[in-house]
């Protein structure tokens, strides 16, 4: 998530909302991690 | 097909194990190193068919070619453990084009090509499910690899990091959108509302429930659990 949000930022984009994601998944960690995204 | 080379994997894991299978299915032969990886790592790449040689230097010394399938945050150290290496190096992992120019400046430093890389879907085991991005001036000949494989390499672009932005902007609204739903579902469970957010996503949001569930992991709630009228 931190790779997109850097994405983001460099592209001129707000950046906040994949940093609060990245968040988001810290805080509730999936049991198994999806190999699609 | 192109005539079969060796192959350096760093690192296999369940990703980077099937993208050898796939590579071994062409009959490429594909070197990996044992040193420092755990025990689940070396069954998963004896299973595979891999060739251990030890150390990354040793793959280093006998690969063309490179592949880099790791954790977006080990990305740069795995490319500063090639040092030597002189083929063509592949930096397949969710990274942002920022840090694959980092890892391009690292490995060109030392005299290898650099390919940017971008893996979208499952592990490949059957067609169509999964596609390698590519992108950089040797990236039609990293396609050729995996001619009539699982796995469809395409070029995604003109640019230097093209596979990267890519992997990037679809990662943006897979895991963003997934984030959301777990934030909303969240937000319901501390307001104690959670099975009637439920109910409400299955009369006005099909489909929601189960994206929320494949995104957090949790099991859906019976139908209809929590519905009052």
């Amino acid at each position: 998530m931190n790779q997109i949000a850097a994405s983001m930022a460099a592209a001129g984009l707000p950046d906040g909302f994949h940093l609060a994601a990245a968040e988001m998944f810290v805080r509730f960690p999936r049991p198994v991690p999806d190999s699609r995204e | 097909m192109t005539e079969p080379i060796v192959i350096g994997l760093l690192h296999p894991g369940e990703m980077g194990a099937a993208l050898g299978r796939c590579l071994i299915g062409r009959g490429h032969q594909v070197l990996w190193a044992s040193a420092d990886r755990s025990g689940q790592t070396a069954g998963r790449a004896l299973a595979s068919g891999l060739s251990d040689v030890g150390t990354v230097a040793a793959v280093a010394g006998r690969a063309e070619i490179i592949f880099s399938v790791c954790p977006p945050h080990a990305a740069i150290d795995v490319a500063r453990s090639v040092a030597g290496f002189g083929g063509i190096y592949i930096d397949a992992n969710a990274i942002s084009p920022q840090t694959a120019s980092q890892v391009a400046e690292i490995v060109t430093g030392v005299g290898a090509r650099y390919v940017d890389g971008g893996i979208i879907g499952p592990p490949p085991e059957v067609t169509g499910s999964t596609r390698l991005y590519l992108s950089g001036a040797a990236a039609a000949q990293v396609r050729g690899l995996f001619a009539g494989s699982a796995l469809e390499a395409r070029i995604a672009g003109e640019g230097r990091w093209s596979a990267s932005a890519v992997k990037m902007a679809y990662a943006a609204w897979t895991k963003g959108s997934a984030a959301l739903l777990l934030a909303a579902r969240e937000l319901a469970e501390a307001e104690g509302v959670g099975d009637m957010l439920t109910a409400e996503w299955e009369l006005s949001q099909p489909g929601l429930g189960v994206s929320h569930a494949a995104a957090s992991g949790r099991r859906q709630p019976r139908d209809g659990a929590g519905l009052r009228r």
